[in-house]
């Protein structure tokens, strides 16, 4: 049986595609990491991730964002996993709403752990985002493209993501404090 | 690629149009960057992912991605 993807792209093509795909393994670690906060299945998703891409990379145009395409396989495929695994934290828009209107207290010093404990408390889409743009550092057309969103709403889902996040941890400490 | 402007740059831009063009731009005001420690938090997060060893069955993954390779050895 002859191989289509390796008459499709020269050795020094691959080795290319392999060395720009170890470049990003510590960035799709953490971005794994912040969807499922499990590091076994983190690695797996991104070893997953990085056997699909190789699979498909005849699809890849050279030239082309890589950093964006291998997030978004990534990406995808953590998303349709999870369904199967129905590992979603359930969102209440309602106590969102009460949590929100609160406002933060604290200007800087937020402990890691907090902030991971508050971004798995947010809906996925703007989860996912923070993951992108503050953690991996991703600009908001890198998020574009790997989500399937617009612009527009990546910042905004930003700026909900980032002020859910803080009110989520200032909330219980200015509860105390009162 | 163009670069996302902030609303501090397009306000910046309406102030420039209103004003003569033979003040010095240089002396504006710039606005301080604000610190958002969230995306500190997170930035620290991946900051230490990254200083992490990375496992050994990555590299054994990789040395497997050969031309051949094409099929999902990890599909569960």
């Amino acid at each position: 049986m002859t191989d289509p993807v390796a008459e499709q792209l020269s050795p020094a093509d691959l080795e290319d595609f392999k060395a720009q795909m170890v470049a990003l393994i510590p960035a799709l670690r953490g971005f794994a990491r912040g969807l499922c906060r499990d590091r076994t299945l983190a690695d797996d998703l991104v070893q997953e991730a990085m056997m699909r891409a190789w699979a498909s990379r005849h699809t890849f145009t050279p030239g082309t964002n890589f950093r964006a395409w291998m997030f978004m396989i990534l990406r995808n495929h953590y998303f349709s996993g999870s369904k199967k695994r129905a590992r979603y934290t359930v969102w209440d828009p309602e106590a969102a709403e009460r949590i929100l209107v609160q406002e933060p207290t604290q200007e800087s010093g937020l402990h890691v752990d907090d902030v991971m404990g508050a971004i798995h408390r947010l809906p996925d889409q703007q989860r996912e985002i923070l993951l992108l743009v503050a953690g991996a550092g991703l600009s908001y057309e890198e998020a574009a493209a790997v989500t399937g969103a617009n612009i527009g709403t990546v910042k905004s889902r930003l700026n909900r993501g980032r002020a859910a996040v803080k009110a989520l941890i200032d909330g219980p400490n200015a509860h105390a404090a009162a | 690629m163009s670069v996302p402007k902030s609303p501090g740059d397009r306000a910046m831009k309406r102030t420039n149009l209103m004003t003569d063009d033979k003040q010095p731009k240089s002396k504006a005001p710039q606005p301080p960057v604000a610190f958002d420690p969230v995306e500190a938090a997170l930035r620290q997060i991946f900051d230490d992912v990254a200083a992490e060893d990375i496992p050994a069955d990555f590299a054994d993954l990789v040395a497997q991605l050969t031309p051949r390779s094409n099929d999902k050895k990890g599909n569960k």
